[in-house]
């Protein structure tokens, strides 16, 4: 089995707003008609489900080819660089794996909460272009797979709260600005004021390592995919511009402390013999801060926040090629390769 | 609701000033109600429900609906349209739903995004007149002629 970690990915392809938006993701919970959801599945049921969805997939002039990732066949690291990846849920019992188009721009997972969730990546904030891509997707497997439908509500889905539209949408913003001036408290009640959920990436709460926090539209609903994403994207765009002003104003009180950290960020992660995957994180996002500032020039966004993902754990070991056994000191030769020592993110 | 004789339907006791009809997802209840009651029946309507009759299970997949109703989680698609009513008066309870407007598949009908834009336009339109918005309303107004006029 082969496992795409090269050029032509999604983090790549660039996006707007990138100083700030690390990626958006749309998502859309799709079920088949006359089978049981996942959780009452038999074996053959499931078998059924996935090689109908693999199938059909296949046979779609676009978005091809696919690669698939059965997670019967993959080791716990495999799987565990998908869930590294966002792509599935760590705690999805049902799951039977999932089809990633070419670059990992759309991913299906099949068997999770619903039969299918189709999902569409982009670097940067693309709500539109992102959730075009899911769209069309949609329309084309509706074709073969007549999802389970009702004029009345919408994608009958397997439970309530995903039913109707299917669709998640949410952004992934670096906030270092704002979470440093304590304006973010603002940002979460703003928010949560207009039914959008902000949280923490990692810690899935108010707090952040690396301040990377993912800014997300209300689960499914009745409501049309133009609203939905019409009212994200304009409280994106306000999150935005507030990080912004507060990155100028940190820049102008406080810019020897600024130029310190990013330049004391680029010397370890350029120098150290180990690194551990927290301070990786922190100083990758300093790094990030210092770029986006202008203080340095000669890194790329794509690359930092690659890396940004892929110092987890499961990927440090997959790429030492030590399950179980990779070290602090393979992530610092692993970083320093991939920030100063090469010229584009191969390993994305 | 009309004036009518006799005594209340609820406490049986005081004289009815008014028949009221419940339409219950499709079952219909009468109600004879004292000014009281009649009180009582607008800040506590699930007083006068009844309880809706239990459902045999889903005929595809088995599941019952207080299983579903425990767990929020139904069996099968099948479920959707086998415990239609008793979905529409849980969501009931939760106070009017406004009605779908996102994406459906081509085959089930045109309802597509455009229908939907053009649903939510004119609940904007209303609103923005109600608030006398009027310079909104206009722009709302042109916006829902020119999707109306490729329709």
């Amino acid at each position: 089995m082969s496992f795409p970690l090269k050029t032509g990915h999604w983090r790549q392809e660039g996006g707007s707003q990138q100083d700030v938006a690390v990626s958006t993701r749309v998502r859309l919970a799709r079920s088949l008609p006359r089978l049981p959801y996942p959780h009452r599945l038999t074996p053959d049921q499931g078998d059924r489900l996935w090689e109908g969805v693999g199938t059909a997939l296949n046979r779609l002039d676009l978005h091809g080819p696919w690669t698939a990732f059965a997670l019967p066949e993959l080791t716990g690291l495999q799987r565990r660089l998908l869930v590294e990846r966002r792509y599935l849920d760590a705690a999805s019992p049902h799951c039977r794996g999932l089809f990633a188009g070419p670059g990992e721009k759309l991913v299906v997972s099949v068997g999770e909460e619903d039969h299918l969730r189709l999902q569409s990546w982009s670097a940067g904030l693309e709500l539109d272009r992102t959730w075009r891509a899911a769209d069309l997707l949609d329309s084309a497997l509706d074709g073969p797979l007549a999802f389970a439908a009702d004029p009345r509500r919408g994608y009958l889905n397997s439970t309530f709260k995903q039913s109707g539209n299917g669709l998640k949408a949410s952004v992934l913003l670096h906030l270092p600005g704002a979470d440093q001036s304590g304006i973010l408290d603002k940002v979460f009640m703003t928010a949560e004021s207009q039914g959008l959920s902000l949280r923490g990436l990692w810690a899935d709460d108010q707090s952040s390592l690396g301040h990377l926090f993912q800014l997300s539209s209300p689960t499914a609903g009745l409501r049309s995919e133009t609203e939905v994403l019409d009212n994200l994207v304009t409280l994106a765009d306000q999150v935005i511009t507030l990080e912004r002003k507060a990155r100028e104003i940190f820049a102008l009180r406080q810019s020897v402390e600024l130029k310190d950290r990013v330049g004391r960020a680029q010397g370890i992660l350029r120098y150290a013999a180990t690194l551990g995957y927290e301070e990786a994180v922190r100083l990758l996002s300093d790094l990030r801060f210092g770029v986006s500032a202008g203080i340095i020039s000669d890194i790329g966004l794509p690359i930092l926040d690659a890396c940004l993902y892929l110092v987890q754990r499961g990927h440090m070991e997959w790429f030492s090629g030590k399950e179980g056994r990779a070290t602090d000191e393979f992530r610092a030769a692993f970083v320093k390769k991939a920030v100063f020592e090469s010229s584009g993110g191969e390993h994305v | 609701m009309s004036d009518q004789p006799g005594t209340c339907s609820h406490c049986g006791k005081q004289q009815s000033v008014s028949r009221i009809e419940i339409n219950q997802s499709g079952v219909v209840q009468e109600l004879q109600l004292c000014p009281s009651c009649l009180k009582i029946l607008f800040s506590d309507m699930d007083k006068f429900l009844s309880p809706a009759p239990a459902s045999a299970p889903c005929p595809a997949c088995g599941s019952g609906w207080d299983e579903i109703k425990k767990a929020r989680r139904l069996g099968c698609p099948d479920c959707w349209s086998h415990f239609s009513a008793e979905i529409d008066a849980l969501r009931d309870k939760k106070g009017t739903q406004p009605a779908y407007r996102g994406k459906v598949p081509a085959r089930l009908g045109r309802v597509g995004a455009e229908t939907a834009e053009r649903d939510s336009l004119r609940q904007q339109l209303h609103q923005a007149v109600s608030a006398e918005e009027y310079e909104k309303a206009a722009q709302l107004r042109d916006r829902l002629k020119q999707l109306e006029g490729q329709a």
